[in-house]
């Protein structure tokens, strides 16, 4: 079973330096991901450049999901509506078709055919992408809190 | 942000939702306009017909799964992210 560790390197922040657990705690566990069109007839991958940025990994969210201008850059048609709870109540947001690779791991790229669409634009770091526990159920993750790290088996 | 988007498609879908979980439990239904256009067995298949159907356009994808309640992002609820 192939294992995939992500380590944090250590964030200045002013004078100090923020170690890897208390960075994992601050910033939570991150990847690099490309998100792009799911290739079919009409839509050509190599047509439309991909945006590359950073997911966070997130147990909390049922579903994954892609920030709103990500999906608005990349020219993507709506496959549904989703009800998400949010401060103020329950709203209907957007899902989108998306292909989902994962630059830095030897793993090949996920299509999400109903990616919902939530605003992430004003975060710290950017995010384009929560990765929820519907893609997270295909595999073994360890959150090695000592260590700073996770570590994900498929 | 609340959305009109497939208005039409979900006053078809709850319409029809008794009688789609009662035949066809499990399977993914495409929906465009009032109309259904077949019952697939995973959602990549239903796109891939919607854009065999219709083209790179909006059309309506549903499993037909009791997944109808709101889904929860707690770190985005706390302005984590």
């Amino acid at each position: 079973m192939p294992v995939i560790e992500i380590n944090y390197n250590p964030l200045q922040s002013g004078a100090k330096v923020i170690g890897p657990a208390q960075n994992l705690f601050i910033h939570g566990a991150f990847v690099n991901v490309s998100i792009a069109p799911v290739p079919s007839g009409s839509v050509q991958p190599s047509a439309i450049k991909p945006t590359i940025g950073k997911a966070l990994i997130d147990t909390g969210a049922t579903f994954t999901c892609v920030d709103e201008d990500t999906c608005l850059t990349l020219g993507l048609n709506s496959v549904g509506i989703a009800n998400i709870k949010h401060v103020d109540g329950i709203s209907m947001r957007p899902r989108y078709p998306v292909q989902i690779s994962f630059p830095d791991f030897n793993l090949p790229p996920l299509n999400l055919i109903g990616a919902t669409s939530v605003v992430l634009n004003n975060t710290t770091p950017p995010f384009i992408a929560l990765i929820g526990r519907d893609l997270l159920a295909h595999f073994k993750l360890t959150y090695n809190g000592p260590r700073g790290r996770i570590e994900i088996a498929y | 942000m609340e959305t009109n988007l497939f208005e039409e498609e979900r006053v078809y879908y709850d319409a029809n939702k008794e009688r789609l979980f009662n035949e066809s439990w499990g399977k993914v239904v495409l929906i465009k306009g009032d109309k259904e256009y077949g019952l697939y067995d995973t959602p990549e298949s239903a796109y891939n017909a919607g854009i065999q159907l219709f083209g790179n356009v909006p059309f309506f994808i549903q499993e037909l799964m009791e997944l109808d309640m709101a889904a929860n992002y707690p770190a985005h609820l706390v302005n984590f992210v």
